[in-house]
Formats: C-alpha cells, structure tokens, sequence
C-alpha cells in the first residue's frame, strides 16, 4: 500500500515536470505554421529537424557545445575538489576564504562579460573554444567546490583519522576512502557542471563566432524579427536535452555504488 | 608540543589541497574581477572609454539613489525566497520518495533531470509558447475545462508569480539531483538502530535525515538563492521586466545599465552592489544557522 | 609570484603581436554580423554574383536582433574589429558615430561619386546622414503601416449593425479616433481581437505607440530639438493606445512581441496590426496564413504618419585600409540600381524611389505604391546616442499607463522628462 502511495506521489512529479517537455517534443515534430495550433498532433513533419541540421548547422553547435561542457568540467573538478575538501577538513582560509571564492559566483555576469572578452582577444583566443572551456572551467570551480565541501562535511571523520592513525597521509585518506564515498556527490557535481556550461548563454554569446557557437546561441538566433520559429526551437532543445538524459543514466550508477559503499563497515 | 605541530601540520595540507583552485581562479578570474572593480569606480562607459576621472563611490551613490534600483533590489529579494521556498520543500519532498523506492529509479531519475537540461533562454522560450494568451495549450486548457483564460505575463501582478512559477519548475529537479545524492551518502546505521527503537518514519525524518542532511541541504539553499538572486535570461526573454516595472529583478537592470545605458561604469557599480547584497545575505544566513546548532 | 607575472606579461605580448598580424596581406574577406531575416537571405542568394565580379569573398555571421548589439559592441571596442562590415539599426545611428566607431563615408562618396540622390530622403535623415557627414548608407526600410482584414470590412452585417451604432460607414479608418473606434467594436462584435498590439515593454510598444503619437499629429522632439512629447497630441495619442490596448486589443496584449501579432493575425483572430509594411507578404500567403491569404490589405496609419526605421551598412573605423575599401566596394554594388531591382524582385524592402516604381517590381508586388507613400511619409523615433534606452524608459510608462499603475498625465510626463534626461547626457 505505501508503495502505492509512493509511485503514485512520483507519479505525480513526473508529470508536472514532464508534461511541457512532452509539448515540446510534439511541437518539435509538426511544420512550423502548426506549432500553435491545439490540436494533439496535426501533422507529422520532420522539417523543424532538417533545418536545423542543414540550413543552420547544428550539428556543428552540438559538438562545440558537447566539447566546451566535458572539457570544463574535466578541468574544473579536480581543482574544485581539492578546494572543496581543504574547505570541510581544514578550514583553510576560514570563513572569508570560502565566501570570496563564493562570491565570484554571485556575480552577475554581465559584469565580467567585457573584461574577459578583453583579455582572450588580446590572447587570440576569442571566437574559439579553447578561451570558452578556460573561462567556463573558471567559472564553474566556485560553484563546485561549494557542493563538494557540503558532501565531504556530510562525510564522518572517523575514517579519515583511522586511516591516519595508521600511518597514511592526508592525501591518502583523501585519495583512497574519502573519493570513493563521496563519488554521488563527485557525479553530481559534475553533471552540474556540465549543465552550467551546456546552458550558459552570455559569455558564449561574445566569446564565440559563427563557427565556435553553442547550442544557446544558435537557440536564440531561431528568434528572428519575422517570428520566433518555436517549431525549430522546440526541436533544438529536444536535442539539447538528450545528451543530458544520457548523462544522468551514468551517474544512475554511481549514485547506487555510494549507497554500497555509505553502509560503513 | 604534538599538538601545534599537527595544528602547522595540517594548516600546509590544508593549503596544498586548495592551492591549486585558488591560483587558478585567480590567473583566470582574477584579472576580469578587479577590471570590473576598477571600472566600478571609473568613469569608463562605451562612450568615454577612459577609466579616469576616477568616481570612487559616485558610480555606486548615483546607482543607489535611484528608485528603480531599490525596487529592483526588494523585488529579487521576494523573488529569490519564493523560488528557492518552492524548490526546497518541492525538491525535499521529491527527493524523499526517490529514495524510498528501488524499482524504475533510473527512469524517474532521467525524466526528473529533463528541465534542469534546458537552458535558462530555452525553458523561458518554451513557456511563453505554452503560457501565450490566446493560442497556447495552457489556455486552451483551462477554457476547456470551461474555466477563463488567464492572462499569465501581461498581468502586473501576476508577471512575477508566473515567473517564479516557470523558475520552480526548471530548478525543483536540479535540488532533487543534490538532496538524493546527499541522502543516498547517508550512513543506514543510525537508521537500524531507529528500526529497532522502533521509531517511526516521521521521527526518523526528523531526528536522523533532516539533521544529517544539513550540511548538503544548507548548500543547496546557499546555492539556490545565489542563483536566483541573478536571475536575468527568464525577465528578458517573457517580459523584458514588464508590464511596467513588475519583473525587473536586480540583474537585470544592471544589464540595462551597461548595455543599453552604455554605461559600463553604473553596470559594474550596480552588479557589484548586487554582489554585496548577496554576500551578506549568505552570511547573515550562514550565522543564524551555526548559532542555531 | 615572479615566474607568474613573467608568464602573463609574455603571453600578452605574443597575443598583441598576433593580434597585429589578424589582417592576412592576400585577399580580404568581408565579415558582417546580420540580422537573420529575410532580406539578409536574398542578399547572401546574390553574393557569388560579388565574388565572381570582384573577387571578394563575404561571410554573413547571421544572429536575431536582440543579439546583435550585445556582439557588436565588444568587437568595436577592441583594437581590431572581426566584423569589417556592418548592418547597423536606425536606432543605433546616434550612439556609433557618437562613440566614434564608424568611418564617416563622405569622402567615399565624393572621390566614387556614388549617387546618393537615388535615395528616398527619409531613409537617409533616419540614418542620421547630414550634408557634413555620413555615416551609413540606408539598406532597407522597415517603416510601419495598417494590415487590415477587407473581409470583416465588407461583411454586411457588420456594416449593418456599424452603421446602426455610430451613424456612419464601416471603412478603412482616416484618422486615429476611427481606427481605435473600429478596433473596438471589431473586438465587441465580430469575434476577433480588434488591433493584434505587441505591448511587451521596449522595441515593441515603443514602436507601435510612435505610431500613434504621429497619427495624433505629436511629436517626440520639434526641430530645435526640444521635447514636445507632453502635449495634448500626445495625450490624446496616450488615451487612444491605451484605449485600444484594453478595450480593443488580443487578451494578453502587454507581454506580446511581434511574434505574437503576427501569429494571431495570420490565424485570423484579428481584424487589423500596426506592423512594418513588409509584413503584408507574410500574412498574405495562402501556404502560411491560409486563413486570411487575400483577405488582407495594406493602408498608411490613419492620420498619414507611420513610424519610419530602417538599416544602413556602415564601416568600422578599427579595420584595415584593405578592409575598408572592400567593404566600400560592396556597399556600392548591393545598394546600386541594378542590384536594388534583384532584392526587391525577391521581396526586400527598397529605399530608393525608382525601384518602387520599377514596372517589373510592380507588376509583381502591386502594393509596392502604397509602400512607398509610407516610407516616404514616414516620421521616426528619436535618433540619438541612448535610443535603445529611451525605447526602454518609454515602454514601461506606456506599460504603467496601460495597465493602471500610473495616471495617463504622470506617465506621458515620465516619458517626455525621460527623453530630455537621456538628451541632456
């Protein structure tokens, strides 16, 4: 009985979050000058695709997108979980450490978005992806050392002392028990990341050219004076979306390995 | 004597651990940082693009003494509470009965990650196509079920609960991914030892979950209200901060400050005092709550 | 520390020197940012015609407008520009050159004796152009007109039930108070929204109130450049479109772009849109907008005064000598006669008076001669440095007004000191 109530209440979520991604995807799949109309399903039409594919390239923006989030993620986690645990064991820093590295994520934007143009130009590195993924890696190194610290402190330190009661160091304790335990929080933060990255909108917006865009740019360019081609829109972010779907199958995984190793001894 | 040697001891290790984020935060961030401090207090706008006469605090006082920033400043400030509110309790609640079940999680996992996968211009794209007045699905719904149709984004006192609506929606899953992984870490044994004391589900909730959760869960508000507090792409795709003044949330009319005021000095002065607005909200936060322990 | 700032200043310096080296001695390329919209498609179709002529090669990097500024600022402030060709919006006409960042074309002009008599005046005045100086040649022209649907105008029960109640025939509207009359009843009778409206604050309402206002016969500014926003006119421009705005127009009015207006337009729920001209083969098309193909017309704003905009090709002064002179060279030849006729043979929107009297053009286009009473009667918004930002300052007091949170008299006043505010700086 209260696994009913249980499915049912998830159920529920699922479909309050769930039902306006399913109109986007049925959206994405009529012509264009249907988008609007209430019907369910109109007509069947892979035009709003094929356009993007062709006309607008988007394939292109998909692997630039695709490369820009893996590299600055792949760059930004290890430093933000050396940060993260010198935050939660060792108070390095103390309290105006931790929040100044906190408050270059507070920071709109906007603020940043001409200087860091500034200097990748005269680095040449502007319109390409390599200035990008440095930026975003940057970018996303607050954010994750913040999380990760909330998991390495959410991490009992008996292991730790035990393991260094007998002789091995800081670096050992950290590299050999704490990582595996906290390899939920490790995917999830990288999956975060990923997210951060794969949606960010304005530094893309000046950091790259017609070649090096990303899939926001290339979103909102679909909003032309003559309309916004919703049709075409829905279909890039279905798109965007999948390989994030793939994403969170892998850390699935993971998650299900920390709950083995979280029963401790 | 062992005692302050482990004390320096772990000082170094401490710092060997963060060294490597801090230099590379600074090397990269650093150099944009203090250019936007130093454009703050200059007089550098896309027009005059000297950074002197310096202001020192001109840029700041003119940006302050205008109305609209207060109003700006209030109305994130009711924004991000409502948002990161609905979220957290949404998010807990979620994240709860995932972990409870065992069967089809990666399913509920995949979907429940789909609007945390939009970009913000995406899912704001997106709802005003299902939220429009007079040909969208929302509507026409309601009409339907015989009801009238609502004006969702052209109403001012509606704009920003819809808005705020539309946040809820595509953050609730990113709080469901943390809080299940940090529930999923927690150790089962204080659990077993409940079991047998013969605790029920809502005093184990109570007395086990919520408090070892705490560290993770206090991250994600922090987290979250960071987030919304910069709230900028969902205003300026739906309404552009209408119907009059009713969604200009703080980032946004900073936005409006360097962009279209042209006045990069003003912009950097309003985005840093929403950094400073930021900043001691999170740490007022964070004392309360270490008090509280 | 020591070896950091080393490392930094080295690769500063190697950028700079690679920076200086960006424009190749061998064969420029023009790149422009363009607006993604029709006309930028029919110009790229005639591109390899440039190329085979000059040996030029163009690339357009195309994005939506609300994109544009925001991309080209960076790269006008930098010392080299990537894009050596611009697509500049009127409403930047007064902020570019302010900010010294175009070239001024004069000299151009004289030494290719390029005829710039062939252009409608307006176009040119919009762009800021004065006998001293030009900075940008107009491109196309977006000014703003009436569609209206002549099915609902002609349908005999509703002329019936007009005449009944206001004494006089249902007809294309003369003047403002017409306009807003018809709309409403349209709205109250004829099941459709009387005026699609785009009340979303900004380029939106501020486009669609000028309108209004030079209907009234107002005015933002008066010829020595004093605002004279806040008169009766533009109250009674003011109490007309907001009127219009809740009486009148689609549910929803205040959050609509022109997306939304042009949707519910070609969905046939509304009799009449305050729109550019160049809207009328979008919703006059029986495969898009079957519902109202051939049912549509085009009128110029009751009152004969639309709102007028347009884009010019500018070049930026942050460019090589090379890149100039190409640059130059193209905007001869895509504004020339000759390649006039070809865009507007494909639908652009002219800016020179002898293509919209081209016999081939109007044999295809027949409402190209009203098109051209409306470019050329046209009025525009403000030009100056913070257009953009006054478009934003007027639109949320046109939002207060409409929606009830200020008193019509305060927000007209808001407005108008809002304009000389953003004057006097």
């Amino acid at each position: 009985m209260r696994h009913f109530g249980l499915h049912a209440g998830l159920w529920l979520a699922v479909a309050f979050i769930i039902l306006p991604p399913l109109w986007v995807l049925r959206t994405s799949l009529v012509p264009e000058n249907m988008a609007y109309s209430t019907e369910i399903f109109p007509a069947f039409s892979l035009e709003n695709y094929q356009s993007l594919f062709g006309q607008k390239r988007f394939g292109t923006f998909y692997l630039n997108s695709i490369i820009v989030a893996v590299g600055s993620v792949i760059i930004a986690l290890p430093f933000a979980a050396a940060m993260g645990y010198a935050f939660a064991r060792f108070q390095t820093g103390g309290r105006f450490g931790r929040f100044l590295v906190l408050s270059l994520q507070m920071l709109p934007p906007v603020a940043l978005v001409l200087p860091a143009f500034a200097i990748l130009r005269s680095m040449e590195l502007t319109q390409s992806l390599t200035g990008l993924t440095i930026v975003y890696a940057a970018l996303n190194i607050p954010f994750l050392a913040w999380i990760l610290m909330g998991f390495f402190e959410g991490i009992p330190v008996d292991l730790e002392w035990a393991a260094m009661t007998d002789g091995t160091t800081a670096w050992g304790a950290f590299w050999r028990i704490v990582l595996p335990v906290s390899l939920p929080g490790l995917a999830a933060a990288g999956v975060l990341g990923f997210i951060l990255s794969w949606n960010e909108f304005l530094f893309a917006l000046v950091l790259t050219g017609s070649k090096t865009a990303t899939i926001p740019v290339a979103l909102a360019s679909l909003q032309t004076s003559n309309g916004i081609q919703i049709g075409k829109v829905s279909a890039g972010v279905v798109l965007a979306i999948l390989p994030l779907i793939v994403a969170s199958r892998f850390i699935q995984r993971f998650i299900v390995q920390g709950l083995t190793f979280g029963s401790v001894k | 004597m062992n005692w302050l040697r482990r004390q320096e001891r772990e000082w170094r290790v401490g710092w060997a651990f963060a060294l490597p984020g801090f230099s590379a935060l600074a090397i990269v961030m650093g150099f944009p940082l203090v250019y936007a401090l130093v454009m703050s207090i200059s007089s550098q706008t896309l027009l005059h693009p000297q950074l002197l006469p310096l202001k020192g605090v001109g840029n700041f006082i003119t940006v302050m003494s205008e109305s609209g920033f207060w109003g700006a400043t209030w109305l994130t400030v009711i924004y991000s509470v409502i948002t990161v509110a609905g979220e957290f309790v949404l998010g807990l609640g979620i994240a709860l009965m995932l972990n409870r079940t065992v069967k089809m999680k990666p399913i509920y996992f995949a979907l429940l990650t789909i609007p945390m996968a939009m970009s913000p211009v995406s899912v704001a794209l997106i709802w005003r196509m299902l939220l429009q007045p007079n040909l969208g699905i929302v509507n026409h719904v309601i009409e339907s079920l015989g009801g009238a149709p609502v004006d969702w984004l052209g109403n001012a006192s509606l704009a920003l609960w819809t808005m705020a609506g539309i946040d809820i929606w595509q953050q609730v899953s990113f709080v469901v991914l943390i809080l299940a992984a940090g529930l999923a870490s927690l150790p089962r044994d204080p659990y077993e030892a409940a079991e047998v004391d013969g605790a029920t589900a809502w005093q184990q909730f109570w007395n086990i979950t919520l408090p070892m959760l705490r560290p993770v869960a206090m991250i994600t508000v922090v987290i979250q209200l960071i987030n919304e507090f910069r709230t900028y792409d969902l205003p300026y795709v739906l309404t552009r901060g209408g119907p009059g003044t009713s969604t200009e949330v703080l980032s946004f009319f900073a936005y409006r400050r360097a962009f279209l005021g042209l006045s990069l000095n003003e912009g950097a002065a309003a985005s840093f005092a929403l950094l400073l607005i930021v900043l001691s909200m999170t740490v007022v936060f964070f004392a309360l709550l270490e008090r509280k322990r | 520390m020591l070896k950091l700032s080393s490392v930094l200043a080295a690769a500063s310096l190697l950028g700079l020197a690679a920076t200086s080296s960006i424009s190749h001695a061998d064969g420029v390329t023009l790149r422009a940012l363009m607006e993604d919209v029709p006309e930028t498609h029919i110009i790229e179709g005639l591109l390899p015609d440039f190329e085979k002529e000059t040996g030029i090669k163009v690339e357009f990097e195309k994005v939506g407008y609300g994109d544009m500024h925001d991309k080209l600022v960076p790269q006008l402030t930098a010392p080299q520009s990537e894009y050596n060709l611009l697509e500049v919006d009127f409403l930047w006409a007064g902020e570019f050159p302010k900010a010294g960042w175009l070239t001024d074309l004069s000299p151009l002009i004289a030494d290719s004796k390029f005829d710039t008599s062939g252009f409608i005046p307006s176009t040119f005045t919009l762009l800021g152009g004065t006998p001293t100086s030009t900075f940008l040649i107009p491109m196309y022209n977006y000014s703003m007109g009436l569609i209206y649907r002549t099915d609902l105008l002609e349908d005999q029960k509703l002329r019936d039930a007009y005449k009944a109640q206001f004494g006089k025939d249902l007809a294309v509207p003369a003047t403002l108070d017409d306009y807003v009359q018809i709309s409403k009843f349209m709205k109250a009778n004829a099941g459709v929204a009387g005026a699609a409206m785009q009340g979303q604050r900004g380029d939106p309402n501020s486009m669609e109130f000028s309108n209004y206002l030079f209907s009234a016969g107002g005015s933002y500014v008066n010829d020595k450049g004093e605002v004279t926003l806040n008169s009766p006119e533009g109250a009674k421009a003011l109490a007309l479109y907001s009127d219009n705005i809740n009486n009148g127009a689609q549910q929803g009015a205040l959050s609509a772009t022109l997306d939304d207006t042009l949707r519910l337009m070609c969905s046939g729920e509304a009799f009449s849109m305050v729109t550019y001209w160049w809207m009328l083969p979008q919703i006059d098309n029986a495969e898009k907008c079957a519902k109202v193909a051939g049912k549509v017309k085009l009128a110029t704003m009751p009152g004969g005064s639309g709102e007028s905009g347009g884009w010019g090709w500018g070049i930026p002064k942050n460019t090589t000598p090379e890149e100039q002179a190409a640059a130059w060279k193209f905007i001869q030849w895509v504004q020339s006669p000759e390649i006039a006729v070809k865009r507007a043979l494909q639908g652009h929107a002219p800016v020179q008076a002898a293509v919209y009297e081209n016999a081939d053009v109007l044999a295809k286009y027949p409402y190209y001669k009203d098109a051209m009473a409306i470019v050329a009667g046209g009025k525009s918004f403000p030009i100056f440095t913070y257009s953009a930002q006054y478009e934003d300052v007027l639109g949320t007091q046109l939002q207060n007004a409409a929606g009830g949170q200020a008193k019509p008299e305060d927000a007209l006043k808001a407005a108008a000191d809002g304009l000389s505010d953003l004057m006097k700086k």
